[in-house]
């Protein structure tokens, strides 16, 4: 008897203590529905609450909290970001139980596990095409399209990656590119939704974005996007633990669950990206353009995106 | 030691900390003389060139409309003095919302506006020419009708009279709103960011994108002091202004018509903004329909799961008020026993980044688990003791001193002296003081924006922010609304009731 009533107080115990655990997980500000649509969800799975924070900036966040981190697990972060975050040592590597779900190893950003995928996308041109004389269909036609386009702060995460596909297409003649694309700039917002919300409501007719984005619309809308015809960019967001002194268990659960299909599912019909499991996509996504040439871009250039970024910031004031 | 220099030193102090945790951690001296290069050397023009045309055009704006003032005292007078508040309470993120929906208008895209140095101009004018209307008129009143008349006698032109004798009397209160108007714009930050864009970068956007962007926050750090440093230098130039020992004396006379227009012009747009922050919180532009749907709805529970709109009105109450109450009694006591020294000290921190003081503030919590309730408090606490020193000044330190010599005689404590003395003649002081501070902390969008809170801690201003950024412009516009209403009451009700 005395053992049961032992048992019945450390199960006891252990479940609200358990319970009690609470992560904190930093997401681009465009992703802070995950509160409301998987919030609940994790905690019935795993008796662990999550708190998402949208933060404009992670890598930046990372550097300001590495004496002490406060959050957990960080979503969001591009190639480049793991491997500056790797080399500070802000990250701490962890294989997710669930990582064999992961389809192709295309997806892999980090072959020692520092971040895992989660979804990954095509940059696009968004064009409303009621707004324009006639559809472009490569970066050449963009540039003779006077003040048409909303471009990106090269320090945000969409602004960044469209900055690195410029990289892959022109090499080491990108920032040429940008000299001549400079005049269909209408302007450069300071991120992806605030771009948007410029977009949808005409402020320009054409937007650096995603290809899924067109999924936001019906298909009979005049919002349609288009991979210009000099190469598709292909860019995989990662998630990661934040090296801390003590990784909770919670961590590393949240982790294992950004594999599984209700968090895929989300990134596919919340987030507009495509999932990086197996999960049945709807035909809808026959209307999302794909391109047959994909541009990658070298190793070297990786590494110096900080020098580019200033670079084209510079150009850009101009 | 000595009452003033203890406050002073607290004051500092306080400055100190969150500077001092975040410099000791992230700043290399020799980022100092890396920073000044012709990037940096960039900013500071176009930080010099927004101030100043800024500045100027405001002056040139307001002219008419404080000549009406000082002249008339009619309807028309009233507006024209009502647009004070605008600078002091009308959110910045209306004002950016309101004219990114206006210069998307027909007719008004064409010209191009939106974008562009002329846009963050016309925001900024309109913020702050109500600053040099209440000035020059508050000037103009001061003038001694004698010396008037005395020139009219000698047959001095209108023109004359102005240039001659009106203008040189006033120089030190345009002067006083010049480099008012001159350190609002140059630390300007949502205007710049949404209607003007990188290319309009100030020294203090370029702080705030760097400290989301790059993360170099040494540049960071030694940015801010040369924003510091300018700023600094600037105030003490207009500390050193002194105005003349002038009372107001009423004023009447005939005024031209192009004055009377213009004036009208001039409310037409200060109040039309205001007017269309609210036309759009009810008619849907883009689907051109009327509805006073986003009004119910950012008030409902299942909108509020997502956005906390309540929850965000309610933090931005409290924190305003309690902050606001502090503010006035810390300033109060400085304003007594301030010195010079005093007010070089209160105003060379306006020239702080606030962005920058935002994220001193976040590593505080970082390094130390100061809960974010406190270091709001205390980030809105210092930014703002600047502005009630400014507000109270001229009440307490004019005090007259013959009363409280009086009431010494008769044996009153300090506590006594100030309840049944000081108290029920600054009531009407401490009270306007005490909203004024509520309003720019409950509007203020650069500390909080740059904290990046999200749901631990939702603010007004960031939740409204959140809500246009995810394209909800009714509801984004509604809240703005409610927004502009309970600042409003809080400034029109007293106003209204004929304060002095």
């Amino acid at each position: 008897m005395k053992r049961m009533v032992l048992l019945v107080v450390m199960l006891v115990m252990g479940i609200t203590s358990f319970s009690k655990e609470k992560i904190l997980v930093y997401v681009p500000s465009s992703m802070t529905f995950l509160q409301e649509e998987l919030g609940e969800d994790f905690k019935n799975k795993t008796g662990v609450e999550v708190e998402f924070i949208g933060i404009k900036g992670i890598p930046a966040r990372l550097k300001l909290e590495s004496r002490r981190p406060k959050a957990d697990v960080v979503l969001g972060l591009s190639k480049v970001n793991v491997l500056e975050a790797k080399k500070n040592k802000w990250l701490k590597s962890y294989k997710p139980k669930t990582s064999d779900r992961i389809v192709s190893k295309n997806y892999i950003i980090d072959e020692e596990w520092y971040a895992t995928p989660f979804d990954y996308g095509s940059l696009a041109i968004n064009i409303n095409k009621d707004t324009v004389e006639k559809m472009p269909t490569s970066f050449e036609d963009i540039k003779k399209m006077k003040g048409k386009l909303i471009t990106l702060d090269p320090n945000s995460f969409t602004g960044q990656e469209f900055m690195m596909w410029t990289i892959a297409i022109y090499g080491e003649n990108w920032l040429d590119f940008w000299k001549e694309l400079k005049p269909a700039i209408k302007t450069v917002a300071p991120g992806w939704s605030e771009g948007w919300a410029k977009f949808t409501t005409n402020e320009a007719p054409m937007m650096v974005g995603y290809a899924t984005s067109d999924l936001y619309f019906d298909e009979k809308s005049s919002y349609k996007s288009i991979i210009p015809s000099e190469g598709g960019y292909i860019y995989t967001q990662g998630a990661a633990i934040v090296n801390k002194k003590e990784i909770k268990e919670g961590a590393k659960l949240f982790m294992d669950y950004i594999l599984e299909d209700r968090f895929q599912l989300a990134m596919v019909e919340k987030n507009y990206m495509l999932p990086v499991t197996n999960i049945k996509l709807g035909i809808e996504y026959n209307r999302v353009p794909t391109s047959k040439k994909i541009v990658k871009v070298d190793k070297n250039d990786l590494e110096k995106v900080e020098e580019y970024k200033k670079e084209l910031i510079r150009l850009l004031k101009k | 030691m000595r009452k003033s220099k203890s406050l002073n030193v607290v004051y500092m102090i306080l400055w100190l900390i969150p500077l001092y945790i975040f410099g000791r951690d992230f700043f290399h001296l020799e980022d100092l003389v890396v920073v000044l290069d012709r990037e940096t050397l960039d900013l500071v023009l176009e930080s010099f060139k927004q101030g100043i045309l800024t500045s100027v055009i405001a002056f040139l704006v307001a002219i008419l409309p404080a000549i009406y003032l000082t002249y008339k005292k009619d309807k028309l007078s009233a507006l024209i003095e009502s647009t004070i508040f605008i600078p002091f309470f009308f959110p910045v993120i209306s004002t950016m919302i309101t004219f990114s929906l206006v210069f998307n208008l027909p007719y008004i895209k064409e010209l191009g506006i939106l974008y562009s140095l002329k846009a963050i101009l016309v925001a900024n004018v309109f913020y702050n020419a109500p600053i040099f209307v209440k000035y020059i008129s508050m000037g103009m009143k001061s003038v001694p009708n004698e010396v008037l008349e005395a020139g009219r006698v000698c047959g001095a032109t209108k023109y004359k009279i102005f240039t001659k004798i009106i203008l040189p009397l006033i120089l030190p209160q345009i002067f006083r709103a010049f480099f008012m108007v001159f350190v609002y714009s140059f630390t300007s930050f949502g205007i710049v960011l949404s209607l003007g864009g990188l290319k309009y970068s100030t020294l203090e956007v370029e702080i705030v994108n760097s400290l989301m962007g790059s993360g170099d926050f040494s540049r960071v750090f030694a940015l801010g002091i040369i924003q510091f440093i300018i700023l600094t230098l600037v105030n003490i130039i207009g500390e050193k202004i002194e105005g003349y020992e002038l009372k107001e004396e009423k004023k009447s006379g005939k005024l031209s018509k192009v004055t009377i227009i213009y004036s009208l012009l001039f409310i037409v747009f200060e109040l039309g903004i205001v007017g269309v922050n609210l036309v759009f919180s009810f008619y849907n532009y883009y689907e051109k329909k009327f509805s006073l749907d986003a009004f119910f709805r950012i008030l409902t529970p299942t909108f509020n799961k997502k956005y906390p709109v309540i929850q965000s009105i309610i933090n931005s109450s409290l924190i305003s008020m309690s902050t606001a109450f502090i503010v006035i009694i810390f300033t109060y006591l400085l304003l007594k026993n301030s010195k010079k020294t005093t007010t070089y000290i209160i105003f060379s921190t306006f020239g702080i980044s606030s962005g920058f003081l935002a994220i001193t503030l976040v590593y505080t919590n970082i390094v130390y688990d100061v809960p974010y309730i406190i270091l709001l408090i205390g980030g809105f606490f210092l930014t703002t003791v600047p502005i009630a020193y400014s507000f109270m000044y001229q009440y307490i330190k004019k005090f007259p001193k013959e009363i409280l010599e009086a009431s010494d005689i008769d044996g009153t404590t300090k506590f006594q002296r100030f309840v049944y003395v000081e108290f029920p003649m600054l009531k009407e002081v401490f009270i306007n003081t005490y909203l004024q501070i509520f309003a720019v902390i409950y509007a203020e969008f650069t500390i909080i924006y740059t904290m990046q809170l999200g749901r631990s801690f939702p603010l007004s201003s960031v939740v409204n922010y959140s809500l246009y950024t995810n394209k909800l412009f009714l509801e984004s516009a509604a809240m703005s609304s409610l927004n502009i209403m309970i600042i409003a009451v809080l400034f029109l009700v007293p106003y209204l009731k004929g304060r002095k």
